[in-house]
């Protein structure tokens, strides 16, 4: 008489179950998963980049300022029920304040509990970039600006910004590459 | 005595009803994969039900399509009350990428209400089971109520 898989029975009689013991023993997520999301509002420029390729519109940004008119409240919230974990936000955040954290524990009764939110305080600024007599006019502040504030014209060598577009993240500062913007 | 029997057996094996309504698949592969050996949902009595009428737990899964809107609403109706919903990754609950498409009619909170949310995209099997076993706990307080309910009506 022959039996087939009785090494294998043998075998699987003295092992460990292959059952994860799940609530009792926590199972860490695998490197690189994308769960919570955390964000670091002291690092946030308030660029809107994030907003802007968020496909499902999970970023929304409130702004309020302080009755003096000095302090301005940036308050950014990520809706984790309205997320695809795509970590878009994260690959164009230039300071690196979102990050998918491994957290994959989101089953909650309460919704509200899934809305991140960070407020950034900063002082009110009516400073914007300003160029310099060294601009070769090589339109890179233009295609690096977020929100589409500064026009450059190469054949007639004109630089504009639009003030009200603006939102002074610095990042056409940080990468002109004649470093003549300042601000 | 037999009605203490019944009520502590029920709390012990929640049956689930799957239903998906516009989902991408990709929710309904984690909701299989929590019954499967490695992760075994059924240790704590969960199990898929075939029919609305027997279920005590129904998990929605996608935004809610106009196609699948009145199929949600009459499977609804069919499960005996009290029951639990969980809506299972980030489509019921908001409509995801979806939102704003003329063909979707969610989120699933217009229709009815949502006990467990389980936020992912997709939730891991874990994250699920989690979900379905606070959605358990949910169901036994819901039960403990309307028998309390019923004896009052009773006396």
């Amino acid at each position: 008489m022959k039996f087939p898989f009785a090494k294998e029975a043998v075998k699987n009689l003295f092992s460990k179950p292959s059952t994860e013991n799940f609530p009792k023993v926590d199972v860490p997520a695998k490197k690189g998963y994308r769960g919570r999301l955390s964000y670091d509002p002291d690092k946030c420029t308030n660029c809107g980049l994030c907003v802007r390729v968020c496909s499902p519109s999970a970023i929304t940004v409130e702004t309020t300022v302080s009755e003096d008119g000095d302090t301005e409240y940036i308050t950014r919230s990520f809706d984790m029920t309205s997320c695809t974990f795509c970590q878009t936000c994260e690959d164009f955040c230039d300071t690196g304040a979102i990050h998918l954290t491994e957290d994959y524990h989101m089953a909650v009764t309460d919704p509200k509990e899934l809305i991140i939110t960070g407020t950034k305080t900063r002082r009110k600024v009516y400073d914007y970039p300003e160029k310099g007599e060294d601009c070769v006019y090589c339109t890179l502040c233009m295609k690096v600006c977020p929100n589409e504030a500064i026009t450059v014209d190469r054949a007639n060598k004109e630089w504009e910004i639009d003030t009200d577009k603006c939102v002074q993240c610095g990042i056409c500062v940080s990468k002109c590459p004649k470093k003549c913007l300042t601000m | 005595m037999f009605k203490k029997l019944i009520a502590a057996s029920t709390a012990k094996s929640p049956w689930i009803y799957h239903i998906n309504t516009g989902s991408c698949n990709g929710c309904d592969i984690e909701l299989v994969a929590v019954l499967t050996p490695r992760y075994d949902a059924e240790r704590f009595g969960f199990k898929l039900a075939g029919t609305p009428r027997h279920a005590d737990i129904v998990v929605v899964s996608g935004p809610i399509t106009s196609q699948s809107k009145a199929r949600l609403l009459r499977t609804l109706e069919q499960v005996p009350k009290p029951f639990c919903v969980v809506s299972l990754g980030s489509c019921p609950r908001s409509g995801n990428v979806f939102k704003g498409s003329y063909s979707v009619e969610g989120p699933l909170e217009k229709y009815v209400h949502v006990d467990v949310s389980v936020a992912g995209c997709t939730p891991k099997p874990e994250a699920v089971i989690e979900g379905l076993y606070t959605a358990a706990q949910i169901l036994k307080e819901k039960r403990k109520a309307m028998a309390g309910k019923k004896e009052v009506a009773e006396s």
